[in-house]
C-alpha cells in the first residue's frame, strides 16, 4: 500500500501508528458496543441478567481488541480482523431491526 | 512497527498508554486509596467530635435523647457511632415535612453525653472520594467519562504490561539497586506484581461501577433504552427498595410512649456480631409507631454486603416481618462481588488496611512508571546533548503530580486545622487551598532545576505531614499520646499514618539527595531498552 503511494518509511510508520491508535480507541469501542448489544439479546437467562453479563464482558472484549490493534503484524491485518469480529454482532442487530 | 513482535508491540503500547494518562491515574489512585478511609479522615477533620467516646449504653442513651431533641418528628434516624466514626448523627423530619434523602434536620451528637455538637464545616474525606471519580469543578458526567476512559486505558496498560513481562514472576524476585534505570524498572515490576490481583480487580471493578454510562448499549438493545425498567428487573443498582416506611402526614394523636429500646437492641446485638449501625423510628408517639434496626455491614459480598434490618412494633416491641432477601443470579453475583470489593463498605479494619496498602503500592507503581519514562530516555538525551521540550514537560508534570499531589493533600488537611471555624464557605476554602497549592506545585518545577524541584517538594510535603499530628497535640481531645494511651485507634491510626507518610516522603527526599548520577560511568544499557527505544 505504502509502495504504491510512494511514502517515506517514516511517514508510513507514523500512518500505521495513527491507524492502529484509531482502531484501538474507537474500533475497540465499536466492537465492544456491538458485542454488548448483541449478546444482551443472545445470552441465556432472564433479560436483565443477560444485559448485565454482556456489558461486563464488553470491557474485556474492549481490552483484548485494543491490544490486538497494536500487536497484529501489520495495521491492515489488524483492521481486517477487527472488521471480521464486528460483522457477526452487527449482522445480528441489523437482522433484528429488519425482522421487527 | 511492522518489525515488532507481539511483546515489543505490547511494550510500546504500555509505555505510551501509561504515559499519556499516568498523571490522571496517579491522582485517581492516590485519592481513591485514601477513600478506603474516607469516614476516618472525615472524623479526624472534625476535632469537635473527638471528645465523643461511645460506651455500651450509647445507643439507648441517644434513642432516649431523640424524644426531647425532636419532639415533633414524624420520623427520625440515628446513625450510631462505630469503629470508623466515634460521633453519632441524628436526622429527623417533622410532621408534614417532605421526606427526602438529604432533607429534614440533622445534628451531630456526642456519644457519651447525647448532647448536640457543632463540628466545623468540612467536606472531609468525602472530597477526596468524590475527586477520585468525579474530579472537581466540571460537569459530573464529563468527569466520569474522563476517569472512565483513563480506567479503560489503565486496564489495557496492566494487561499489556503483563504480556510485556511474561517472565513477570521471575522478574519479581529481581531487584538491582543503585543501577539507575534498571532499579526503576525493577521497582515498577515489583510494585506491579506485588499487588497485581488488586490492580486488576480495582481497575475492572471501577469500570463496572461506571459501566451503564460507558457502555449503555446492552440496555439500549434489550430494553430499547428504558434504563429504569432494566434496573427494576435486575433488582440491582438503582432498583430502589420500596421506601422502608411511609411518610407521616397525619397529625399527632394522643401520645403513646415508645417501647423500651434496650431489649430490642439486645435482640439485635445477639443476632448481628458487628452490632447495630442505625435506629429509625416512624410515627414515634403514635400507636402505629415502627422501630427499625439496621445491621452494621453485612458479610456476604454476593449481595453487596447488604445489611439486614429488623422491624419492631414501636409500642409493644414485638418483632415484625422483615422484607425477604431477593434471590441472586450469577451475573448479578459477579457484579456485586466486584462492585463491593471496590467500595469495601463491608470490610473490617484488617482488610481495609490490606486494601489501603495495596492502593499505596498501586500508586507507587504508577509513580515509578512515570519516573522510569524519564530515566530511560537519559542516554538518548546525553547523545542529543540537550533536553527535548517533551522530556522537560514530562519531568515537570511528574514532579507536580507525584510530589505535588501529596503536598496539596497535606495543605488540605492544614487548611482544615487553620481556617477559622466560623468562616463563611469554610469547606470551599479548604478545597481551594488544595487546588491553589497543587497549582503552585505544578509551576514550581518550571522555575527550579529538576533535582532541586523534586527535593524541595518532597521535603515540604514530608514536613507538612509530620507537623499535622504535632498541631493536633494542641487541640483539646486530639492528642496523639492520649489517643494511643486510651486505645482510640480511630484517631491514633490517622495520626500515625500521617507520620508514616512524612517518613516515606522524607526517605524519598533523603535518597534523592544522596543520589549521584551514574549514567556516564555506567556501560550503556543494551538489552530491553534499546529495543524499546527504537520502538518508541
Amino acid at each position: 500500500m505504502s509502495d504504491a503511494l510512494n511514502l517515506s518509511p517514516q511517514t508510513t510508520y507514523r500512518l500505521a501508528i495513527a491507524s492502529r491508535t484509531v482502531l484501538a480507541i474507537f474500533g475497540s469501542y465499536l466492537f465492544a458496543a456491538l458485542a454488548a448489544a448483541s449478546l444482551s439479546l443472545l445470552l441465556p437467562g432472564p433479560r436483565a441478567q443477560a444485559v448485565l453479563g454482556a456489558t461486563m464482558l464488553a470491557f474485556v472484549l474492549y481490552c483484548a481488541m485494543a491490544i490486538w490493534a497494536f500487536s497484529a503484524a501489520c495495521a491492515t491485518r489488524a483492521w481486517l480482523v477487527a472488521l471480521a469480529c464486528c460483522a457477526p454482532p452487527a449482522l445480528h442487530l441489523l437482522l433484528r431491526e429488519v425482522m421487527s | 512497527m511492522k518489525a515488532l513482535g507481539f511483546r515489543q508491540a505490547n511494550a510500546w503500547l504500555h509505555t505510551w498508554a501509561g504515559l499519556l494518562l499516568g498523571w490522571l491515574l496517579y491522582a485517581v489512585f492516590l485519592t481513591g486509596t485514601l477513600s478506603f478511609f474516607q469516614e476516618e479522615i472525615t472524623f479526624w477533620m472534625k476535632p469537635e467530635l473527638h471528645a465523643s467516646v461511645p460506651d455500651n449504653q450509647t445507643a439507648q442513651r441517644l434513642a432516649q435523647a431523640m424524644q426531647s431533641l425532636a419532639p415533633n418528628a414524624a420520623q427520625w434516624t440515628l446513625t450510631l457511632p462505630g469503629e470508623r466514626n466515634a460521633g453519632a448523627q441524628a436526622q429527623w423530619f417533622d410532621i408534614g415535612q417532605p421526606i427526602v434523602k438529604r432533607g429534614g434536620q440533622s445534628v451531630a451528637l456526642d456519644a457519651g453525653t447525647a448532647e448536640p455538637v457543632t463540628p466545623r464545616e468540612t467536606r472531609g474525606g468525602g472530597f477526596l472520594y468524590r475527586f477520585h471519580f468525579e474530579l472537581y469543578g466540571m460537569p459530573r458526567v464529563l468527569a466520569r467519562w474522563i476517569v472512565g476512559i483513563a480506567t479503560m486505558v489503565m486496564l489495557v496498560a496492566i494487561v499489556s504490561g503483563v504480556i510485556t513481562h511474561k517472565k513477570i514472576f521471575k522478574e519479581f524476585f529481581t531487584f538491582r539497586p543503585r543501577k539507575g534505570q534498571r532499579s526503576w524498572l525493577d521497582a515498577h515490576n515489583a510494585t506491579a506484581v506485588l499487588a497485581l490481583p488488586f490492580h486488576l480487580m480495582i481497575t475492572y471493578s471501577g469500570l463496572l461501577l461506571l459501566m451503564f454510562m460507558l457502555m449503555p448499549w446492552g440496555v439500549e438493545s434489550a430494553y430499547r433504552g428504558d434504563t429504569q425498567k432494566f434496573f427494576n428487573e435486575s433488582g440491582g443498582r438503582g432498583a430502589r427498595a420500596a421506601p422502608a416506611m411511609g411518610a407521616g402526614e397525619q397529625p399527632l394523636g394522643e401520645q403513646v410512649p415508645l417501647s423500651d429500646f434496650a431489649p430490642l437492641l439486645a435482640q439485635a446485638e445477639q443476632r448481628w456480631p458487628r452490632g447495630v449501625s442505625s435506629i429509625s423510628v416512624t410515627r414515634p408517639g403514635t400507636s402505629d409507631a415502627v422501630i427499625e434496626l439496621r445491621e452494621r455491614g453485612g458479610d456476604s459480598l454476593i449481595d453487596r454486603g447488604n445489611s439486614e434490618r429488623l422491624r419492631f412494633d414501636g409500642v409493644s416491641g414485638a418483632l415484625l416481618n422483615s422484607p425477604p432477601a431477593p434471590g441472586i443470579s450469577t451475573p448479578n453475583a459477579i457484579y456485586n462481588v466486584f462492585s463491593s470489593l471496590h467500595l469495601i463498605r463491608f470490610a473490617g479494619a484488617p482488610l481495609r488496611w490490606f486494601f489501603f496498602i495495596s492502593g499505596v503500592v498501586g500508586t507507587a507503581m504508577i509513580a515509578t512508571g512515570l519516573v522510569l519514562w524519564v530515566v530511560k530516555r537519559l542516554p538518548e538525551r546525553q547523545k542529543l546533548g540537550r533536553t527535548p521540550i517533551g522530556h522537560r514537560l514530562v519531568e515537570v508534570l511528574n514532579i507536580g503530580t507525584v510530589a505535588g499531589l501529596p503536598l496539596a493533600i497535606a495543605a488540605y488537611f492544614w487548611a482544615n486545622r487553620l481556617l477559622p471555624v466560623g468562616m463563611t464557605q469554610r469547606s470551599d476554602w479548604e478545597i481551594r487551598s488544595f487546588f491553589i497549592v497543587w497549582l503552585l506545585c505544578l509551576v514550581h518545577p518550571l522555575l527550579r532545576s529538576h533535582k532541586r524541584a523534586w527535593l524541595e517538594q518532597l521535603w515540604v510535603a514530608a514536613g507538612l505531614f509530620a507537623a499535622l499530628p504535632l498541631f493536633s497535640v494542641g487541640l483539646a481531645h486530639s492528642h496523639l499520646l492520649a489517643s494511643l494511651a486510651q486505645g482510640q485507634w480511630l484517631l491514633a491510626g490517622m495520626d500515625l499514618t500521617l507520620l508514616a507518610s512524612a517518613a516515606l516522603l522524607g526517605y524519598g527526599a533523603w535518597k534523592l539527595n544522596r543520589h549521584q548520577p551514574l549514567h556516564r560511568a555506567q556501560r550503556q544499557p543494551r538489552t530491553v531498552s534499546t529495543r524499546q527505544e527504537s520502538a518508541a
